[in-house]
């Protein structure tokens, strides 16, 4: 909805409405086929892990242009901003549900984002000794990507896995450099 | 030996594979040797099913196949020739019941092979697919 003047953090309809969906379960039996097919081709599950957040790290320079386009958002004007707007509107957008900001640090310059669905993951039950595979590492890619569009460079890892026993996902950004050629 | 009561006549639970290969099969209160004969009841109940789809079914479920001197031995046959299989020793079961027990059993089964480390056809040994068999048999009370 373009005509609205102000941000809408609500998520009705909107920029979720228009985009077209495609079966959640189509989704996670793709991505777990295909981390399966790294896990055979791929040395160990560091090198998998490496990969998967590569994956997603392409993705991620790419969707920020699509989120634009179909949300309306302006600019953020400033990295808080942009870290709520990304779990808000972004997440509600490409993933159909909303995550949320947490533990910031002092200096504005880490946050966690944290969610409780993860349609990635759905179905998955990590067997023994996989216990340091992130099984959705492509997420810290994404998001990795779409902050490096912003001209935010960061680094992100998990540290809670409902996978692995947790209550919830959550993954922590370490902001590295931002960059000034940040469009106004 | 005494013979302990089980939960709420589900006696057993079994999913064999197409090529007639047990996957998982689940006792409930009967001592490990007792457990051993399970085994043996599916095996046997694997002819009344393949006498039963010779007859072109549309229906999953395959009803009653074999009553043994203590047991009754209920089949029922996915889409994809996977069978499912409930022993019960309860004489007053409701066919309801037992039907409603193996779609619950299918979409738990659908559900779990829908985990990209399980390898199709081979042994299930998931502790979250055996939780949720046993909490669907504890649901027959």
């Amino acid at each position: 909805d373009f005509s609205q003047g102000k941000r809408d953090m609500s998520s009705k309809g909107g920029a979720y409405a228009k985009m077209e969906k495609i079966n959640a379960e189509l989704l996670s039996v793709t991505y777990g086929t295909f981390v399966m097919q790294l896990l055979k081709d791929l040395p160990t599950l560091e090198s998998v892990n490496s990969k998967l957040e590569e994956i997603g790290y392409n993705m991620g320079l790419r969707i920020v242009d699509e989120f634009f386009a179909k949300s309306g958002e302006g600019g953020c004007k400033d990295v808080e901003d942009t870290a709520e707007v990304m779990a808000k509107r972004g997440f509600k957008m490409f993933m159909g549900f909303e995550a949320d900001i947490k533990d910031w640090a002092e200096n504005k310059m880490a946050f966690t984002i944290f969610f409780t669905l993860n349609p990635f993951a759905d179905f998955v039950e990590l067997p023994e000794g996989y216990s340091t595979l992130h099984y959705s590492n492509v997420l810290c890619g994404i998001i990795r990507g779409v902050l490096k569009a912003l001209n935010i460079l960061v680094k992100c890892k998990f540290i809670r896995d409902v996978l692995k026993g947790d209550s919830q996902y959550e993954i922590r950004v370490d902001i590295e450099e931002i960059l000034q050629d940040k469009y106004a | 030996h005494p013979h302990r009561p089980t939960l709420m006549g589900v006696t057993c639970a079994a999913v064999v594979g197409k090529g007639n290969n047990p996957l998982y099969v689940r006792t409930f209160g009967v001592s490990e040797d007792e457990a051993l004969r399970f085994h043996f009841v599916v095996h046997t109940s694997l002819d009344v099913v393949e006498e039963r789809r010779v007859g072109g079914l549309s229906d999953l479920y395959l009803g009653l196949l074999c009553p043994t001197d203590d047991y009754k031995v209920y089949g029922y046959i996915t889409n994809t020739n996977a069978k499912l299989f409930l022993v019960t020793d309860d004489i007053d079961i409701k066919e309801a019941d037992i039907k409603s027990f193996f779609r619950r059993f299918h979409a738990a089964f659908v559900d779990f092979v829908c985990n990209p480390f399980y390898s199709m056809d081979t042994a299930i040994t998931s502790a979250s697919f055996d939780r949720e068999v046993v909490q669907l048999a504890r649901s027959y009370q």
